[in-house]
């Protein structure tokens, strides 16, 4: 009988299988992982090797003098890393429209005039028809009071702008109601003694007038040529609550592209430049074009560029290569967006602008795993051997899960890429890696949502979701209602939250609505994940047919996600294809799937 | 605990409970500013009985038909609800130490807690906000472990 352990080292976690070795077969004994020390395949993965071997024999009760010997696989790390450039943006100048859409404005309806500030509507004289601009030093009822004295001696004050949040406790005190837009962070840049318009719509409603450049047109008596420059406005305003437009002789509104760079890819047969800005499907179009990759460059200068040659600096240290001997492998774009305060607004307005995330990997064949070897024996004592080629270590202890049969191929979903192995009869293990996998995910979740906290994004990726609706219950996603029985904090309160496994509410920073975070949730998912497994599967399938394959087995964090599986095996499905969640050794999950290959395979060298 | 009240509460609206002091006045306008900005009603009453912020709060909560309450003494000013434990409102300012600008958010906070919208402030650097007790599945006892797992009878 013989006591061995096989260690895998993948890009995030260390995994261990301890098992007996008898002439009879194998009996396998317990399992365990820790996180990876250092970057997969250097000498710095032995603390977490050191970590997951400790942990796995003690929930054997065995002991680390028995083990006769360790075995690690041939790890082949994968360095991936991943970038966002956003390629329009809007800029409003000479101030002269605010589309913030604050949540409490007051009064209903449009008002045009002259914009005047506070100060000097007791100027105004009869018949003249004003927009009363009033900054954060007027108190409310003596902006309702001056207001209603303007009205009194025959000022026709048409709407007011304001920069505290008082909308609605200056209309509550005025005689006769106008439209009134507040919260205006920098209402002193708004152009005063011009001609504007205010208008607000009913709970519930939208404008009419300002979003329509007809509209525009009429308020500021505008001939054709100048309709036309006006349009953007209108179209920025489009489904607002509330906006204000101030009429200057060179404002505008533009949406424009940003030079965000672009990316070029070489291929055997190919060279294909494409601009950022052509979104990612010209992106993908041109990597399909140049395949088989053979490198990728970005623009230098830009985000895109600075991350390409970071993922070839950062490979080039681990294998002691030079930089121009690097070859990036692969490339994956998404089209995403995000929103951005838009230069030259009064009120903090975003819009959201198109974005172009991107994910590149560069692998190697082999890494110094014969150092990493001769450390573990230092530290451990033991002997240790490198088990063998990873991929074939995965697909073994892939057919480990219940109901498998060959043609088999894993595809473990981790962090930074998508791997996927094929394992035809008679024939050597066919492998491949593609960029884009968990961390793309979440990054595309943070910014669609619009915050930069990446451990919120994480939650928001791993957890359901729920509506907090008082301090005692909360409506989950899926309608199922929880109740408290201490009282919610203050800080949850009406808020969309994730729901951790041990009951923790992680609130999600944002105004948007739950079913809007599930969409970009399960978004964010489909669009790296769907479409990566198929074209992973694609690359490894004979003739790219995918039809070769009957069993897919999903390894690897992403694996145990709530959503992904089942995303991926209706995708699959399509293809003739099973496919679900690994269960190695039916007790696993899709966990230790290369631990316990590396086991199996020593076993069958053995006996 | 009915406290003295210039007139009996007439329509559902948030209840504004203060011990009557000069000082007080700015920071009653400024949270009743607050109330109103949100669209929700108020009314004001004046507590007699000697007792503190909290208390006054939630005596107020208790007289509210909306169930929300906010209460005043010299030091103090508090936004309770009545579903709450009388010694544990939910907000909590000192007066003293405020700015107009932290009256008025309190008092949108008061009416955000009606209107069910979330409350001025912030979440500064809360990750993750853990309940103190599990919740109950299907009405039975609370459950032990992770949430919403089936007890084993």
């Amino acid at each position: 009988m013989t006591l061995v352990v096989g260690v895998d080292i993948g890009n995030s976690t260390t995994e261990a299988c301890v098992a007996d070795i008898e002439p009879g077969g194998i009996s396998f004994l317990s399992s365990h992982l820790a996180r990876t020390s250092g970057v997969k395949g250097t000498t710095d993965n032995v603390r977490g090797v050191v970590k997951a071997l400790e942990g796995a024999l003690k929930r054997c009760e065995r002991d680390v003098r028995d083990v006769a010997v360790v075995l690690l696989n041939e790890a082949t790390p994968v360095i991936s890393g991943l970038a966002m450039e956003t390629i329009t943006e809007t800029v409003i100048t000479e101030s002269t429209m605010i589309g913030h859409n604050p949540s409490t404005p007051g009064g209903v309806g449009l008002g045009v005039g002259t914009t005047v500030p506070f100060e000097r509507l007791s100027e105004n004289g009869e018949g003249e028809r004003v927009i009363c601009i009033i900054p954060r030093a007027v108190d409310f009822s003596d902006a309702a009071a001056t207001i209603n004295a303007a009205v009194e001696r025959g000022v026709d004050v048409q709407g007011a702008v304001v920069q505290r949040d008082d909308a609605r406790l200056i209309a509550n005190r005025l005689k006769h109601p106008i439209p009134i837009v507040d919260e205006v962070g920098l209402l002193e840049k708004l152009p005063l003694d011009m001609p504007g318009a205010v208008e607000v719509a009913a709970p519930g409603h939208t404008i009419r007038t300002l979003s329509n450049t007809y509209g525009l047109a009429t308020v500021f008596e505008l001939d054709h040529d100048e309709t036309r420059m006006v349009a953007p406005i209108s179209r920025a305003l489009v489904g607002n609550r509330s906006a204000v437009v101030v009429r200057t002789p060179h404002g505008d509104i533009t949406a424009r592209h940003i030079p965000a760079g672009s990316i070029t890819l070489v291929g055997e047969k190919a060279k294909v430049t494409v601009g950022m800005d052509e979104g990612a499907t010209a992106i993908m179009h041109g990597v399909r074009r140049a395949q088989p990759l053979l490198d990728a460059t970005g623009e230098p200068g830009t985000n895109v560029g600075g991350m390409i040659a970071k993922v070839r600096d950062t490979m080039a240290d681990l294998t002691q290569h030079t930089v121009a001997e690097i070859r990036i492998e692969d490339v994956l774009a998404v089209d995403t967006f995000v929103p951005q305060e838009v230069r030259g607004g009064l009120a903090g307005e975003a819009r959201l602008e198109n974005a172009v995330g991107i994910a590149a990997m560069v692998g190697t064949s082999r890494g110094p795993m014969e150092k990493v070897a001769q450390r573990v024996t230092e530290a451990l004592g033991s002997d240790v051997a490198i088990g063998g080629v990873e991929a074939n270590m995965a697909v073994l202890g892939g057919l480990t899960t219940p109901g498998t049969g060959k043609p088999l191929a894993v595809l473990d979903l981790g962090g930074g890429s998508t791997d996927a192995a094929l394992a035809l009869p008679d024939q050597p293990v066919r492998v491949t890696h593609v960029a884009g996998a968990g961390d793309l995910v979440t990054k595309l979740i943070a910014s669609e949502l619009g915050f930069d906290d990446i451990a919120v994004a994480e939650a928001v990726k791993r957890s359901p979701l729920a509506k907090v609706e008082s301090l005692f219950h909360a409506r989950l996603e899926d309608g199922t209602v929880w109740f408290y029985e201490e009282p919610l904090p203050a800080e949850v309160f009406a808020r969309v939250v994730a729901l951790e496994d041990d009951g923790g509410m992680v609130p999600i920073p944002t105004h948007h609505s739950l079913d809007r975070i599930r969409t970009v949730r399960r978004e964010a998912k489909r669009r790296v994940f769907v479409v990566n497994a198929l074209r992973a599967l694609e690359q490894v399938a004979p003739q790219g047919s995918m039809r070769a394959i009957d069993f897919v087995v999903l390894l690897g964090g992403s694996a145990l996600d709530f959503e992904i599986p089942e995303m991926i095996a209706a995708a699959t499905a399509e293809h003739g294809i099973v496919c679900g969640t690994g269960n190695i050794r039916g007790s696993e999950g899709p966990r230790n799937a290369v631990a316990t290959g590396l086991v199996a395979s020593h076993a069958h060298r053995e006996s | 605990m009915a406290a003295a009240r210039s007139s009996p509460p007439d329509r559902p609206a948030i209840l504004v409970a203060y011990r009557p002091h000069p000082a007080s006045e700015k920071a009653l306008c400024e949270i009743c500013a607050g109330i109103e900005e949100e669209g929700v009603p108020y009314q004001r009453v004046e507590d007699d009985a000697e007792r503190d912020a909290a208390a006054i709060a939630h005596g107020a909560a208790f007289e509210s038909r909306l169930f929300v309450g906010v209460g005043l003494d010299r030091e103090r000013v508090c936004v309770h609800l009545a579903a709450l434990p009388a010694d544990a409102p939910l907000l909590s300012l000192d007066i003293a130490a405020s700015t107009p600008d932290s009256l008025r958010d309190l008092g949108q906070n008061a009416a955000r807690l009606v209107n069910i919208v979330p409350l001025k402030g912030g979440l500064g650097a809360t990750r993750v906000v853990t309940p103190v007790a599990q919740p109950r599945t299907e009405g039975g006892p609370p459950a032990g472990g992770v949430p919403g797992t089936a007890s084993t009878a």
